[in-house]
């Protein structure tokens, strides 16, 4: 087997709290793999958003240590982390986080806002990631004219347009209805196929069909 | 840079209001301050002048007239003779003053009555012809000299003959003495600061005086050309002591320097930039209040973009310097605006405003300068509250 992508292992993670500290995660072991469309299921504040924020580079364990691509995460500047964020990690919210005032190739394009690109390989990308999401007779639209399926068709569009190593979805259809939902999901594994490894934080269990491995997060720990 | 511009108008559109307010607080401010710049570099460029006509190098003792007892110990020419012989390398020059009537004007013209030095020490400008010479004044010859601004007001030209109060003179020479005329300003037209005259002789006067008293040697004015690398203070106190002299005691004169000229202006520069400085100040300290608080809730309502920023890679320097860039975008076109406004009205505005205006290049560069950096100073704090958040945290406000 290939080496993993992400690798955490007896990661911990504590927030200061008024009484001291509290540990939202204990002892957390995850491995993806190249490839893997994992879900993550788990109850509310389970800690499995924070799980997600410590794969998606966006936090740092307490303890432990996290392994992104063959980094190690603990040792990197806030520089490198950065660097390692925008080039291989997409992400898309439950929200969306869109920019209203723009059109949906501008709000595809913003991925490549701190990134060093060309204008034409960016246009290009971008109007490949909105063909692939079937968007792209809608690319010169406000986004705020789109309905939530189509919006969050546009923030994948956004995530994968720079061909991240690793796609990071925090309840990508939690403000969707069923149809919307299945339409995003079918995305989500058509991009699968193509080669994305696709890390999902879910509560809803019938996502589970589009997923190749399904982990648990109960009480601050994950069980396969 | 367009993907910044582009950042920073959305974050501006989607808080019209306070960045409208913000926009016209500073405004406000910055037209304060170009006008107050306008104003004192107005007041500078008129000091400069009046120094610059006077020469940098002159003193000048002027006759005050003001009671008939300080007439009776007015200026002659035995102190400029007394002057000259004491002061040494230093140029001394006379003139008097007199209101003549001249054929074909409905004006009475400044007649000047005055030696050979007085151009020379003056470091006025011949343009054309010559001054008058010694032979003008040993012969008594009907010879004048016009300042330049006369002979473009009526066209008058090197060999006309012009009458002063019926009796014909020849133009001989022109000469710029600088500027509009200001001495009225001063109070006192012995000064000659770019006046209207006409120079003659100063033995020539007799020729039109039926006023007995008038037929002394008084003087409405005594120029010193200081000598190189001597100081001005020094000549004025050794001119201070000789004319205080048994037989040369004189009363009311006045000792102009270019010090004294403008201290008049730098007290009133410094009176217009302490006022009109505080209220500018103050319209900008409340611009920049205003600003604070567009960029402290533009950083609580878009902390979920800030985590969606630092999720596409965006470093924490890029995250404050977007909030910084925005306001000095706010503060900076905020003082275009203004600036380019006051500028429009001040230029068409200009004859009816009673002080002078110079509407240069500090008038556009200090405002301008001044509201960009009070963008900075007052986005810095929202901005680095704005870079210290955690992405997780951003994005869990979500």
């Amino acid at each position: 087997m290939n080496d993993p992508l992400l690798e955490m292992q007896e990661v911990r993670k504590s927030f200061p709290a008024a009484h001291g500290s509290v540990e939202v995660l204990h002892n957390v072991n995850l491995c993806v793999y190249p490839g893997e469309f994992v879900a993550i299921t788990g109850s509310s504040g389970s800690g499995k958003s924070t799980c997600l924020h410590l794969a998606a580079l966006l936090d740092r364990a307490t303890s432990g240590w996290v392994r992104f691509a063959g980094h190690d995460v603990s040792s990197l500047d806030e520089r490198d982390l950065c660097g390692l964020r925008k080039q291989m990690v997409g992400m898309v919210f439950q929200n969306y986080c869109l920019l209203p005032r723009r059109s949906v190739l501008d709000n595809v394009l913003f991925r490549y806002r701190y990134v060093e690109h060309h204008r034409e390989d960016a246009h290009a990308s971008a109007a490949r990631s909105l063909e692939v999401l079937g968007l792209q007779s809608m690319a010169d639209r406000p986004v705020r004219l789109l309905s939530g399926g189509e919006m969050q068709r546009v923030a994948i569009a956004r995530a994968i347009t720079l061909r991240p190593r690793l796609l990071i979805a925090d309840e990508p259809t939690g403000n969707l209805d069923r149809a919307s939902t299945d339409v995003v999901m079918a995305c989500f594994r058509q991009l699968n196929q193509s080669g994305i490894t696709i890390l999902l934080v879910t509560h809803n269990l019938e996502l589970l069909q589009f997923c190749t491995r399904h982990v648990t997060c109960r009480d601050g720990s994950i069980t396969n | 840079m367009r993907a910044l511009l582009c950042d920073v108008w959305d974050g501006i559109r989607s808080q019209p209001a306070r960045a409208g307010l913000s926009f016209i607080a500073i405004a406000i401010g910055s037209a304060a301050l170009t006008i107050l710049v306008a104003v004192l570099e107005g007041l500078d460029e008129k000091a400069q002048r009046m120094v610059q006509q006077l020469g940098a190098d002159v003193i000048a003792i002027l006759q005050q007239h003001s009671s008939k007892e300080q007439v009776a110990v007015r200026l002659e020419d035995k102190h400029a003779t007394l002057l000259a012989a004491n002061l040494v390398n230093a140029g001394v020059s006379t003139l008097r003053v007199s209101r003549v009537a001249t054929r074909g004007t409905i004006q009475s013209l400044s007649v000047i009555e005055t030696d050979s030095e007085l151009m020379r020490i003056r470091r006025w400008m011949l343009k054309a012809g010559r001054f008058l010479d010694e032979w003008d004044l040993h012969h008594r010859e009907r010879n004048v000299v016009i300042s330049q601004s006369l002979s473009q007001l009526w066209n008058w030209k090197v060999g006309d003959i012009i009458l002063l109060e019926r009796i014909p003179f020849r133009i001989v020479g022109i000469v710029a003495m600088g500027g509009d005329a200001v001495e009225s300003e001063i109070g006192n037209p012995g000064l000659l600061l770019g006046e209207r005259a006409v120079f003659i002789p100063k033995t020539v006067h007799q020729y039109w005086e039926t006023d007995p008293d008038s037929l002394n040697s008084g003087v409405d004015a005594i120029f010193i050309q200081v000598p190189q690398h001597v100081p001005l203070s020094k000549i004025v106190a050794g001119g201070q002591r000789l004319l205080t002299q048994p037989g040369y005691t004189i009363g009311n004169v006045s000792w102009v320097t270019p010090d004294t000229l403008i201290r008049e202006i730098r007290n009133l520069q410094r009176i217009i930039g302490f006022t009109a400085g505080s209220i500018a100040g103050l319209c900008l300290v409340l611009g920049g209040t205003t600003l604070l608080s567009l960029m402290i809730a533009n950083v609580r309502e878009r902390v979920t973009e800030i985590g969606l920023r630092q999720a596409l890679g965006a470093s924490r320097r890029e995250i404050a310097s977007l909030f910084v860039f925005e306001a000095c975008c706010v503060t900076g076109s905020a003082a275009a605006a203004a600036t380019v406004g006051t500028h429009l009205l001040m230029g068409l505005g200009r004859k009816s405003i009673p002080v002078q205006l110079s509407l240069g290049w500090a008038s556009i560069f200090i405002p301008f300068t001044v509201a960009v950096i009070l963008g900075m100073v007052f986005s810095y704090w929202p901005a680095m509250s704005a870079a210290k958040i955690m992405p997780s945290d951003a994005l869990r406000n979500e």
